[in-house]
């Protein structure tokens, strides 16, 4: 055990020793908080043009609605159709909604087919969330539209002029459209805490933070893992006995995937991913012996440091596939959960 | 001639590593093989496999209006192709999102109908799961979308009661209220002509499937680098001091590795782009390849990686160091660049940086394969980004040289 020890310590000395390495780990942290203030000062936001082919009253009332309402999407106005179509294409906006020349006739008949014209390309991913934003603001409309016509129908009333109805209606409808004292939802995480959500588009990107300083931990053990390569040949661990030596070797990855950890859990921790210091260390130490023992294995298996490092590409790609990283693909191919176990950052993911 | 032989000799080096690298590449053959096959069975069988995620709805508000939203909710098409929506009590729906056997719970609190009425406006709770996932993030940009919309019917709704209000015919507001929001209802979620799709391609546009697909082939080209840079710090550096003193120089070296690299990528890399071309001319899988496109887009891809690779590879002295360098920076690179988040949802000014990064232009160039294309602007990045990595490469390489001369060995890790 004393030597286990003396040898763990040994081997952290070294790693120690190295300047470069040691601003290379320091990197990590550094990283973190600079990405992590860089999301909270600049906005993120889902960029989308609209075109106009009539401008009226109700056209340009929804596009100023859709311009100022919404945080997580910025609304552009385009001069032109052309101009709308060619920055879609480009991949500038997301897509590009079209308020036809007869928009307006449409919504005061309350027709609803084909009332707006949407583009989009083959890359556009969030469109479902815009569409509803742009529905939301043209039913703002239709509902009064829906309003006069309903009351105008009933026989209780008289009514013979639609306009004037209108006109009286009209302030009631606004005021509540535009107070805050209707309809609301409250989101609440796991923890019972309600969340913020003017920030979920940022702190969805914040979590992918988690996910790179899980393979930068895991790469630090294929570098003690080459470590262990070059040592094995000079014969280093000839020193020990039989039943040490495996454990010292392991070391050898270990000192340096726990010393990848510490910086890691530091990045954690500056990007305000922490779940609390006690879980964060045992994340740690845990995932540290798991990629030990991982890569330990494949250092029984494969018979050079070259054809190690070859390796390397498949299980850094299949990691970031397979396992919860920047995405979880078993949301979508549910095999794939299966497949995750045999790469370390799945372990992380499930402690 | 000293360099030709010694630049046979890198390129021989370099080409006895192709058997180790096919070893992981058939090891990822076999990775991407699975999912195919698993994403074929999703497009062809008939029963789908694909597992929606489950929302339960929990009502504690007795009204028939709220049993009316949640079975509108529970037939809308547009919801349904998304997710699952299953109606359960309040203490299985808290448990269910606890377990992660749903994404979300959607509590409609005790009164809710009654205090939309009387101006309290008791708020719906949506309750997520611990698992942090992009459904939690789509979920509550759509809440918030359909916040909107039902404000809208409750606007309607008051103002229809103040008129009646003003009129005089409060008896009659009851059943007026009902049947408003029943229009409304049916207006809101039968909505599935409301917008006319078109879809416009533009040069080296891909699909989500295919940009993801380019990506990983580029994280492979630039991840070998690994490889590459383990062996050529494999040579002591006292031998790079007597190859100087010997006539090949920092320049020399730099080259002589730069073209090994790059002689090894390119075949790799073409080998495994016509093996792609061949399939798909049996088997349609959505490229637009051709043989003169690979071959030419391939050269630049390859080169500029060689020469990425050269640089972070004489960056450092270390070996390890160097290993490790390369990977953070090719990490950070993919990432900033939208290899794994979509570009839309990064900050501006990680956006902005990415113009001036090569992998960028790697993703985009490996994207024009895909779309039949060649294109010369990305092309001209590229080679300006080759030229700036193996000069700074060069410099480095003296550098580390004159500290061999001067210094004495400092070891390679």
């Amino acid at each position: 055990m004393k030597k286990l020890i003396l040898c763990n310590y040994l081997f952290i000395k070294r790693c120690l020793k190295r300047t470069s390495f040691i601003i290379l780990l320091l990197l990590i942290p550094i990283l973190c908080m600079v990405f992590k203030t860089n999301i909270e000062d600049t906005k993120i936001s889902i960029k989308t043009g609209l075109y106009i082919e009539n401008e009226d009253d109700l056209t340009n009332k929804i596009c100023n609605n859709l311009k100022t309402n919404y945080e997580s999407v910025t609304f552009e106005k385009c001069s032109s159709l052309d101009e709308l179509k060619s920055r879609v294409a480009s991949g500038d906006y997301e897509c590009g909604y079209v308020f036809n020349s007869d928009f307006s006739e449409k919504v005061y008949e309350n027709k609803t087919n084909n009332l707006v014209t949407v583009y989009k390309s083959p890359s556009t991913l969030t469109d479902a969330i815009t569409d509803e934003y742009v529905f939301s603001e043209v039913f703002a409309e239709y509902g009064f539209n829906e309003l006069t016509e309903f009351i105008s129908s009933q026989k209780i009333f008289t009514i013979n002029d639609t306009d004037a109805l209108r006109n009286t209606l009209r302030p009631g409808y606004d005021y509540y459209m535009a107070g805050n004292d209707t309809f609301s939802f409250e989101y609440i995480n796991a923890d019972n805490e309600t969340i913020d959500n003017s920030s979920l588009l940022s702190s969805y990107v914040l979590l992918s933070v988690r996910g790179i300083i899980t393979l930068f931990i895991m790469f630090a053990a294929f570098i003690g893992t080459f470590n262990l390569y070059k040592d094995s040949k000079t014969g280093v661990f000839n020193a020990f006995n039989g039943k040490i030596r495996p454990l010292c070797k392991m070391s050898e990855i270990f000192s340096l995937t726990l010393l990848a950890g510490i910086f890691g859990m530091a990045g954690v921790y500056l990007s305000g991913l922490s779940d609390g210091i006690w879980l964060e260390i045992f994340r740690i130490l845990s995932y540290s012996i798991i990629c030990t023992l991982y890569c330990y294995i494949l250092y029984k298996i494969i018979p050079n440091s070259f054809a190690f490092a070859a390796i390397i590409p498949v299980l850094i790609l299949g990691s970031i596939i397979f396992c919860p990283i920047f995405m979880d693909v078993s949301e979508i191919i549910p095999i794939v959960k299966y497949i995750a176990w045999l790469f370390p950052p799945k372990y992380y993911f499930a402690i | 001639m000293n360099k030709l032989i010694y630049l046979k000799l890198e390129l021989k080096r370099k080409f006895k590593l192709i058997p180790q690298i096919l070893i992981g590449t058939i090891a990822l053959s076999l990775v991407v093989g699975a999912i195919v096959f698993c994403a074929s069975k999703l497009l062809y069988s008939d029963v789908s496999i694909k597992e929606k995620r489950t929302i339960v709805f929990t009502s504690q508000d007795d009204s028939e209006m709220t049993g009316l939203i949640v079975s509108t909710l529970r037939n809308s098409k547009s919801i349904n192709s998304v997710c699952n929506i299953i109606e359960s009590d309040y203490d299985t729906a808290i448990k269910m999102v606890q377990n992660e056997e749903a994404i979300a719970a959607v509590i409609i609190p005790k009164d809710f109908m009654n205090s939309l009425m009387d101006g309290e406006n008791y708020p719906i709770s949506i309750r997520y799961s611990s698992t942090k996932s992009i459904y939690s993030m789509v979920i509550t940009e759509l809440t918030k979308a359909a916040q909107y919309t039902l404000q809208t019917a409750q606007a309607g709704v008051y103002t229809l009661h103040d008129y009646y209000k003003a009129n005089d015919v409060l008896e009659y507001e009851s059943k007026a209220n009902k049947s408003l929001n029943m229009i409304y209802l049916g207006k809101a979620f039968k909505r599935g002509k409301f917008f006319d799709r078109h879809i416009i391609t533009a040069t080296g546009n891909l699909s989500t499937t295919n940009y993801y697909f380019a990506s990983g082939i580029m994280l492979i080209l630039l991840l070998l680098g690994c490889v590459f840079i383990l062996k050529s710090k494999d040579t002591d550096e006292v031998i790079a001091l007597k190859l100087q003193q010997n006539g090949i120089g920092a320049v020399s070296q730099v080259l002589a590795h730069l073209i090994s690299i790059f002689a090894v990528l390119y075949v790799l890399a073409s080998v495994f782009m016509i093996g792609l071309y061949a399939l798909n001319s049996r088997v349609d899988i959505g490229f637009q390849l051709s043989l003169k496109n690979i071959l030419i887009n391939n050269l630049f891809i390859c080169l500029c990686c060689s020469s990425f690779m050269c640089f972070t590879g004489n960056l450092l002295s270390g070996k390890y160091s160097a290993i490790l360098l390369h990977f953070i920076l090719v990490i950070i690179c993919s990432f900033i660049s939208g290899a794994f988040v979509p570009d839309i949802l990064l900050p501006e000014t990680l956006s902005k940086i990415a113009d001036y990064l090569p992998t960028t232009y790697i993703l985009n160039i490996i994207g024009t394969m895909f779309t039949g294309e060649v294109f010369t602007e990305n092309i001209i990045k590229l080679l300006i980004f080759t030229g700036i990595f193996t000069l700074a490469a060069t410099i480095f390489t003296k550098i580390h040289l004159l500290e061999i001369k001067h210094f004495g060995k400092r070891g390679n890790d």
